[in-house]
């Protein structure tokens, strides 16, 4: 009877998921595995030779380095797990060694840097200064503005919809403003206020050097380390404002909700044991937010690799190698040079870079997190 | 008596006026900060060309920021060159998408939250397992695909591959869990099929988090800026982000139309937004996407 009543309910089941899975077996599964075969062929517009792994190579430069930077990623994940495993003489043993390889695995992407596609690493650079430039930023002020609408007061439903507001309207529309407002124009607003302070004008989202790009650099910095040591350019700080600007309201509802959640006797017992106010964020609040933190950092770094429209309306032709993260640097690949082999290798790579990103947080929070 | 006072304070201890004062003050900062962005939009769009030039400042408070008199004809102008056509296109596109994708997804949840049937665990990892797959690696086949069924520069083109969104599947399943055993026994009682029980049963009491869901595929189309670059490639189905961006490198130096425009793109999301914001604030906070 049971059975006959789930084999019913199966029929009935799959003609409801029908729709959905044949739009995501073809829109999102599919593609995933035909990026793999398009990165295997030489392909403009129209499928080409089958190349192999060519466009892989072109991408760390060389077989060797590639296996190396293989290898050394194994490495480092394998001493980490075993320093996790381990006590006392064993873990700095094991954690030393992975240190070790962590530096080999520098100075081997400053190899990719020299002999592979330097562009490619370089939008990875760009795109870990964007990850360091918003997600902390965005967890501090997010965490802020709860902790202060956590109150009863008037005008809160107000306040709370104003820091909304970035995040519900259009992006596009919004960065046709701060094109205006970072333009480098004397009479820019941003300029205005430099000319307040008798500074500037400066380029603004204009500006694709290094904020701290010096002209000589003593002889033993490579152009590898010195592309890292001049930081992200000006243009780029511009862009990370912009994101802040548009996520932090959402980052302060979602943590709102997260204190929302804790019971009003902790913040009772706490007064009844006179904890202080830094003692009630650190020791107390913060542990009971962790997974709250941890969602949002997750988010905020898986987002910023896959941001798009949100750099693409502030970028400019001319600052393209100081701005463009991966997810635009492929996309120009694919749109512009057409070459659709490479893009779709690319992406393969920037894929398993995601992967490994989002793998490592998990651990690196699980035994942190509180739930 | 001590412990009384100290539990006294606590429950006042946040309604303190001096701490709110200061909660108000730090937030109402940041909430101008937050705005002034949006506020210079209005005031730059409705300056004319001469006083685009002339009147300059950053300042709020000082007269200079706004405008003598409000110049309309920047909205005119817009909304002839473009805009106005690229915004009717966005309405349309996004109508086609959220009704397809809320045909695929309320009966796909409904059928994750209610039902037991075979293979039900390994499809819902599998379709969960779509969402870790970002627009990077799949723009490249999907446009291969698209261009292959002759969809380029055709609202098919635009709108089918949005028809089907795993994390709204996710999310809806949720809520329909939540619905008491009893109204689906009811339901079954009366006689109601699959399809009448989600049409009268399952969507009315879902309205807050379909809601949520209108508004952020809505938005999500509205910001979307890849998929149409590629896609959209004549006029003919140019949604209001790339009318807009084409705009803004067109007319460059004048401000006032740029801010029209851009005002032009705000105003539909704004106006959905505050309708529909009760509904959807709470929710929207659950749903996790950016």
């Amino acid at each position: 009877m049971a059975s006959s009543l789930k084999k019913q309910q199966t029929k009935t089941a799959y003609l409801l998921l029908l729709p959905a899975l044949v739009l995501l077996a073809v829109f999102a599964v599919f593609p995933l595995f035909y990026t793999v075969v398009v990165s295997l062929f030489h392909w403009q517009i129209r499928p080409g030779s089958f190349v192999g792994l060519e466009h892989y190579h072109e991408i760390f430069g060389s077989w060797a380095n590639f296996m190396e930077i293989v290898l050394t990623i194994f490495l480092v994940g394998l001493f980490l797990n075993l320093a996790g495993r381990r006590t006392g003489a064993f873990r700095v043993i094991f954690r030393f060694l992975s240190g070790g390889a962590g530096i080999v695995l520098l100075m081997l992407l400053g190899q990719v840097w020299v002999k592979g596609d330097a562009h490619f690493l370089r939008s990875l650079e760009i795109t870990l200064w964007f990850a360091l430039g918003t997600v902390p930023i965005q967890l501090i002020l997010g965490l802020s503005l709860a902790l202060a609408l956590h109150a009863r007061f008037r005008g809160k439903t107000a306040l709370r919809t104003a820091i909304l507001l970035p995040y519900i309207l259009p992006l596009v529309a919004s960065a046709s403003v701060f094109t205006l407002l970072f333009s480098l124009s004397p009479q820019s607003p941003a300029n205005q206020v430099l000319a307040f302070f008798h500074v500037g004008p400066w380029q603004w989202l204009k500006q694709p050097k290094g904020v701290f790009s010096a002209d000589q650099l003593p002889v033993f910095f490579s152009d590898w380390w010195s592309s890292w040591a001049a930081g992200p350019s000006l243009a780029l700080l511009c862009i990370n404002l912009f994101n802040t600007w548009l996520y932090s309201g959402y980052y302060a509802l979602v943590f709102a909700n997260g204190l929302a959640a804790i019971p009003a006797e902790v913040f009772e017992a706490a007064a009844l044991e006179g904890v202080s106010k830094p003692q009630l964020l650190f020791r107390i609040l913060l542990p009971l937010l962790s997974p709250t933190t941890f969602f949002l950092t997750i988010l905020g770094v898986v987002g910023t690799f896959k941001a798009f429209s949100s750099i693409y309306v502030l970028r400019d032709a001319s600052t393209a190698s100081a701005v463009d993260p991966a997810s635009v640097m492929i996309f120009f690949t694919f749109f512009r040079e057409v070459r659709y082999g490479y893009a779709a290798a690319l992406a393969v790579v920037l894929f398993l870079i995601i992967l490994a990103v989002t793998n490592a947080q998990r651990r690196l929070w699980e035994k942190r997190v509180f739930y | 008596m001590g412990e009384k006072s100290v539990l006294l304070k606590t429950l006042t201890w946040r309604h303190q006026p001096f701490s709110l004062l200061l909660r108000w003050l730090g937030v109402g900062f940041f909430a101008l900060l937050t705005l002034f962005p949006l506020i210079w939009m209005g005031a730059t769009a409705l300056k004319s060309p001469a006083e685009v030039m002339t009147r300059i400042s950053a300042n709020p408070f000082n007269p200079q920021f706004w405008p003598t008199e409000p110049w309309w004809p920047n909205f005119q102008v817009v909304w002839l060159s473009g805009i106005g056509r690229g915004l009717l296109t966005s309405i349309f596109l996004s109508v086609i998408t959220v009704t397809g994708l809320l045909v695929t997804t309320i009966p796909a949840a409904y059928a994750f939250a209610r039902l037991e049937f075979a293979g039900k665990n390994w499809v819902y990892t599998a379709v969960l397992t779509t969402l870790m797959i970002p627009e990077t690696v799949t723009f490249i086949p999907n446009f291969l695909t698209v261009a292959s069924l002759h969809w380029v520069d055709t609202w098919q083109g635009m709108t089918v591959p949005f028809m089907a969104n795993a994390f709204y599947i996710f999310f809806l399943n949720q809520y329909i869990r939540q619905i008491p055993q009893e109204l689906f026994d009811a339901a079954a009682i009366d006689g109601a099929g699959t399809i009448r029980t989600i049409l009268q049963l399952v969507i009315p009491l879902l309205s807050g988090p379909l809601a949520t869901v209108i508004f952020l595929e809505v938005l999500g189309s509205w910001n979307s800026l890849l998929w149409p670059l590629l896609i959209s490639q004549s006029a003919t189905w140019r949604p209001v982000a790339i009318a807009l961006a084409r705009f803004t490198s067109e007319e460059g130096s004048q401000l006032g139309l740029r801010m029209a425009a851009s005002l032009f793109a705000i105003l539909p999301m704004l106006i959905v937004f505050l309708i529909l914001q009760r509904r959807i604030t709470e929710t929207l906070v659950r749903s996790g996407i950016r």
